[in-house]
């Protein structure tokens, strides 16, 4: 397993610099228009393309023929797959806290409320991550990308037929938020196990 | 353990073609070539092999275990070289390195870099800047640099240049000499694998055709020219195929049941597969 992480990790290495510099260009450009989590949220945007960009690395060197030749199981496939993304998200998670962290303290503003909407968005990355990844070990990632877009259009499309709906706003402002967000957490972790059971059911039947 | 690779009756179905009845053995310390036209299974039949994709019928067996039982471990000693590169392109052969040792545990990486050493692969270069042949010969290194019993090459020969085809078979030889290893290749260049090989075996539209010792097959078939008339007077049973043209006729025939007084000529592998393919009865 350690060795398809590692493979994932070395195949990408290109693109994570590209990302970074990007990173740096775009964290510049936020702390220059007043900081706040909005500026760092795109770094989960990026691990989430960084962990769809490996599933075409591997399509293109045809890397499953490979590594389903050597010992690794195909759940240890699947796993490294994981391990990647929760990597890409927490290393991204990470290094956006840090500069919400440096950039408040700095600038003097309150930080309880950004460093809370950065793991927010973290938690819906997680969550994406969780939905792409099973139809990309079902499709591969030249069908998983058109699905991609689908699958961002859906929360957009539902939030504003909720915002036009009087009654499904109502039921919306009954929601105890506090209980939510002490329930996310738990919510993001059984949702992206659930999809690694789902993942690995669908690759351990693939043919190569 | 003499047997490394067996196939006893293997079948996939696919709708427009279907791999049927395919057996054969190969037993340790030998080289066995697998032949056969564009289409006619070659790739399918590795994949089965390897679990790549599951059989509809029949039995593989490695290292005289079947191999849906195989255990992951035993994989260890399997080195694979596919027609097409599996590595991304970015990478040198130090990072391809790194990932090998993690991803079988006898790997050897002294052994790897002496190879890329001996073959004078620049260690900063990236897989993508390589030629052909210091692909293949990457490839090669990276299938035989763990405890490697049987090598198994999908069409490895393909796009080589005569140099390069010849220090691969000088390497597969070499390979063998531990008589507890084994070859199985699949290659369109089949004056290569008449150099090296134990045992051919051919496939075509899906279905064996034979799978022999090499110098047996050498040794039973032949091509025959002569007349219309002089064929007519042969027996069918020993004529294979037939090809015809202005100055007469060209067979392949089996050797021994052919009457005193013909001249039958030595064939290649090139010309037992083509008449079997192009001009059989």
């Amino acid at each position: 397993m350690i060795g398809a992480v590692i493979a994932d990790m070395l195949s990408m290495k290109k693109v994570v610099k590209l990302y970074l510099i990007v990173s740096v260009i775009y964290i510049a450009l936020g702390i220059f228009n007043g900081g706040g989590s909005a500026m760092v949220s795109f770094l989960i945007f990026f691990a989430v393309m960084l962990v769809l960009a490996s599933f075409s690395y591997n399509d293109i060197c045809h890397w499953d023929k490979f590594i389903n030749v050597t010992p690794v199981r195909r759940i240890e496939i699947v796993a490294a797959k994981y391990i990647f993304a929760l990597t890409a998200v927490a290393v991204s998670t990470l290094i956006g806290e840090i500069v919400l962290y440096v950039t408040g303290k700095m600038s003097g503003r309150p930080l309880e409320e950004d460093m809370i909407s950065m793991l927010v968005v973290s938690g819906i990355g997680m969550v994406y991550l969780s939905i792409m990844l099973p139809i990309l070990f079902k499709v591969g990632a030249e069908k998983g990308r058109i699905i991609m877009f689908v699958v961002l259009l859906i929360p957009v499309v539902g939030a504003l037929l909720i915002s036009k709906d009087p009654e499904m706003m109502a039921a919306v402002n009954q929601i105890d938020f506090r209980m939510a967000a002490a329930a996310a957490p738990f919510a993001v972790a059984a949702i992206f196990i659930i999809s690694f059971f789902v993942s690995y059911k669908i690759y351990k039947s693939k043919e190569f | 353990m003499s047997d490394l690779l067996k196939l006893e009756n293997v079948g996939k179905d696919y709708g427009t073609f279907s791999l049927q009845d395919i057996s054969f053995t190969l037993p340790a310390g030998c080289i066995m070539g697998f032949i056969g036209e564009n289409g006619a299974g070659k790739s399918t039949t590795i994949k089965l092999i390897l679990d790549l994709i599951r059989k509809d019928r029949g039995s593989v067996e490695i290292f005289g275990k079947k191999s849906e039982q195989l255990p992951r471990t035993m994989r260890e000693h399997i080195g694979v070289v596919l027609d097409e590169a599996n590595f991304s392109q970015d990478l040198n052969y130090k990072d391809i390195n790194m990932i090998m040792k993690h991803l079988y545990k006898t790997w050897d990486s002294r052994k790897f870099f002496k190879m890329m050493q001996d073959y004078k692969i620049p260690p900063e270069s990236k897989f993508k800047d390589y030629s052909k042949g210091m692909k293949m010969k990457l490839l090669i290194a990276a299938a035989v640099c763990h405890d490697t019993k049987l090598l198994i090459m999908d069409e490895a020969t393909s796009g080589l240049d005569p140099v390069s085809r010849d220090d691969l078979l000088d390497f597969l030889m070499e390979f063998i000499q531990d008589e507890t290893k084994s070859v199985f290749i699949s290659s369109h260049i089949l004056s290569d694998l008449e150099k090296i090989c134990d045992y051919i075996t051919f496939i075509h539209q899906g279905r064996l055709v034979f799978s022999e010792s090499k110098d047996e097959l050498l040794e039973k078939y032949g091509i025959l020219k002569c007349s219309e008339k002089e064929l007519a007077d042969i027996d069918e049973e020993a004529v294979v195929g037939v090809r015809r043209n202005a100055f007469g006729v060209e067979a392949l025939v089996q050797r021994d049941s052919i009457p005193g007084g013909y001249i039958v000529d030595p064939a290649t592998l090139d010309e037992i597969m083509v008449f079997y393919v192009k001009e059989a009865k």
